[in-house]
């Protein structure tokens, strides 16, 4: 047995020092010299010419087949290869985990590792579940055969688990590869989502929902646009993220829809858009949800609808209500057509800090600018998954 | 005159009070197997475990230096051993096996056990990594909880913070004291061990727990080195060495419930996948593709490359393992390609 192990790690070695295999064997390098010279021819000392430390003694395997001839002697080998693997359930948690850690790592090229070696494992999982056994690299996230078995499977649990998976990876792969999914198919799965979230029990699997909702927002987000209507997107997305799961999920697919609808994806012209007079003197307008928060008190005014949840919203307002908006819209417009900013988190700092500047002219108004601010800085801490990588 | 303690962060009674266990479980190293599977069982033994811990609390709390604390605990447990000796209803078994213990702890000295073994582990996985070992010193610590939820006689866990100093790594074992039994001392090569191949000399851009190489392929390899060095460290611990890291290793790949356990299971799945593979396809003897594998994963960790891509790597090893993986193992396996350019094959199909 010893002497089969030495030759086995001179095999794996080919050509080494006595101190370098020792440690690849439990005797000390006396026996195994001896060991190694007794396998000659197919073990060989070389003698010159080698680089290394004086007094080193170096072999070489010179017939790798013979040793391994010999080794092999007495042995069987399993044709079948390794025994039935039993990781799919650790796998499975390890592509979840993956894909949600995915939208806190900051380096583009990590995160493409990170979600292939994401879909690696799940691809892994998922072919031991197809009829036609395929080899698990073959396993196609957006094939018909995948869709149909994950339809009919038993466990309705673990349907709307896998089914929730394979989105998420698909997403994911095109955010890093620049190549969308049709909107329409990210709607119609948000509604079947909707319908199988209570399925989804557990922090982990809510999070990769979450992560559902993340991506496919994402995915329509304007990189190249102005900064107000990058600022809008962001704040909506954001915002979106913060409610409870299921009402995230149910609002998911009107966002989508209004951000794919509008033919530039840039939802709004301005953070204070007039829409007209209503008979009664007051103001209809579409208003950035943010400035709401640091109206006076005393001016009134009344929200109509979420054009943008979270971020724009039509309101009716008494004249100086309209006024008071119109004039801090302006302000706000105005620093940000000279942001210097990039990213969405700094886009949305800057306008905490003219948020509070504009509070502050307003005596009485701190306290509910604080509260606003510090609500928008946390929107801003908050990781998303950035827009798709432009398509390589 | 008490020595200070060695291991800055550890009062000296609490390091009085692992040194004396931890002396007389090395000294009675031959029989720790025995020792073990008599305190699984309850009884006498039992009983004698737990006065030999509460000997050590006493002897601990004195102002005395290392040595004088081991000779006086194993004088006083001496004692009771004798008083249990004389017991006429004991069982053969554990009076034969007491009657052992006592003789051999009388051997018991002040030198410090933890450091032998580390020294001994550092000396040969430094000989592995060549010029890419980082040099390590060891630090003991007392942890107030089992490191795992469910309790198991191992009481003891190791692990080496990142990133490491410019001195060089350190190697923290952290050890409930209340927990510290023969079975975790039997298990300290097989956990350093796993330090030393796996974290030490680590050339990467982070650490992470739920590494699959990092906590599962290299797992897998610490464990082939730790079969093939117990006897070069110690030869009288190695067969207890050797079943507690079997056991130890059965029980942590059953956490499946922690980002490690999950690692560790993939990863050494993912290990005998790679082995099975140069079993088929390169022609490899059975003993040849464990130290292939082994061989493998030490130049990946040697490489200065993100964690993310040695990830990426394991996760390609699920069987059967995919064609341009295949080629470029090939193509290693004959010394035609290094694991740089290996490692390269596999971002690349991401």
């Amino acid at each position: 047995m010893t002497a089969d192990q030495v030759l086995a790690a001179a095999a794996a070695l080919r050509e080494f020092s006595l101190e370098e295999i020792a440690v690849f064997c439990d005797e000390q390098p006396p026996v195994i010299a001896d060991i190694l010279a007794s396998a000659g021819p197919a073990v060989e000392r070389v003698e010159q010419d080698h680089e290394g430390e004086p007094g080193e003694q170096h072999w070489r395997v010179a017939d790798l087949a013979g040793l391994r001839s010999a080794l092999r002697r007495g042995t069987t080998r399993d044709p079948a290869g390794p025994a039935p693997d039993e990781t799919a359930g650790a796998r499975l948690e390890y592509a979840e985990e993956t894909l949600v850690g995915c939208e806190a790592e900051p380096s583009a090229e990590r995160r493409r590792v990170m979600v292939a070696t994401a879909v690696n494992h799940l691809r892994q999982v998922l072919a031991t579940t197809l009829p036609s056994r395929p080899p698990w690299w073959m396993v196609e996230l957006a094939g018909d055969e995948l869709e149909h078995e994950l339809r009919q499977h038993p466990d309705p649990a673990i349907a709307a688990r896998l089914q929730l998976n394979v989105a998420v990876a698909r997403l994911a792969e095109g955010n890093v590869a620049g190549i969308p999914i049709p909107t329409s198919e990210l709607i119609e799965r948000a509604t079947h989502f909707h319908g199988t979230i209570s399925l989804l029990g557990g922090q982990r699997l809510q999070g990769l929902a979450r992560g559902f909702i993340d991506l496919a927002t994402a995915q329509l987000a304007p990189t190249a646009a102005p900064a107000i209507d990058r600022l809008v997107v962001a704040v909506a997305r954001r915002r979106l993220r913060e409610c409870d799961l299921d009402a995230a999920m149910q609002r998911l697919g009107p966002l989508l829809r209004t951000l794919d609808t509008v033919p530039d994806r840039t939802p709004c012209q301005g953070l204070y858009l007039p829409l007209g007079q209503l008979p009664d003197g007051s103001d209809r307008a579409i208003v950035y949800a943010d400035l709401l928060q640091i109206l006076p008190p005393d001016l009134r005014w009344q929200p109509q609808s979420e054009p943008l949840p979270g971020a724009l919203v039509e309101i009716v307002a008494e004249l100086a209500a309209s006024d008071y908006l119109s004039r801090c819209a302006r302000t706000l417009e105005a620093d940000l057509a000279h942001s210097p900013f990039y990213s969405d988190s700094a886009l949305i700092g800057q306008v905490a800090h003219v948020l509070q500047e504009l509070a502050q002219r307003d005596a009485g108004m701190h306290a509910q600018c604080d509260t606003t601010r510090s609500k928008l800085l946390a929107l801003a801490k908050a990781t998303v998954w950035p827009a798709p990588a432009p398509r390589s | 005159m008490p020595a200070p303690c060695p291991y800055t962060g550890l009062e000296p009674g609490m390091w009085r009070n692992l040194l004396a266990r931890a002396a007389i479980f090395h000294a009675t190293r031959t029989k720790l197997s025995e020792f073990c599977d008599h305190v699984d069982q309850g009884g006498v033994v039992q009983y004698a475990l737990q006065d030999l811990a509460m000997r050590a609390r006493e002897c601990a709390a004195r102002d005395v230096d290392d040595a004088t604390t081991v000779n006086l605990v194993v004088e006083a447990w001496d004692v009771r051993l004798t008083e249990t000796l004389s017991l006429d209803q004991l069982d053969a078994e554990s009076r034969e096996l007491l009657a052992e213990l006592q003789v051999l702890a009388r051997c018991a000295s002040g030198d410090d056990p933890f450091r032998e073994i580390f020294a001994g582990i550092t000396a040969l996985a430094s000989t592995l990594y060549g010029d890419a070992w980082r040099s390590a010193t060891l630090g003991v610590a007392h942890i107030r909880r089992h490191p795992r939820a469910v309790l198991d006689p191992y009481g003891v866990t190791a692990t080496t913070p990142w990133p490491p100093a410019d001195a060089g790594a350190e190697v923290e074992l952290h050890i409930h004291c209340d927990e510290f039994g023969p079975a975790a001392f039997a298990a300290l090569p097989m956990l350093l061990t796993h330090e030393c191949i796996c974290h030490v000399p680590a050339r990467q851009d982070r650490a992470s727990n739920d590494s699959m190489f990092a906590e599962g392929l290299l797992d897998w390899v610490a464990y082939v080195f730790h079969e093939r060095w117990a006897v070069k460290l110690d030869r009288e611990l190695a067969p207890a060495a050797r079943w507690h890291a079997e056991v130890l290793r059965t029980l942590l790949s059953q956490h499946t419930d922690t980002p490690e356990g999950r690692a560790r299971r993939v990863g050494h799945r993912a290990a005998e996948n790679l082995r099975a593979w140069f079993e088929s396809d390169c022609d490899q003897a059975p003993d040849e593709s464990r130290m292939t594998v082994a061989r493998l994963a030490v130049q990946l960790n040697k490489l200065e490359r993100p964690l993310v891509d040695k990830d990426h790597f394991v996760s390609l090893l699920g069987w059967p393992l995919p064609p341009p993986l295949t080629d470029a193992l090939r193509a290693w396996e004959s010394r035609e390609l290094g694991a740089d350019a290996l490692l390269d094959v596999a971002v690349r199909s991401a």
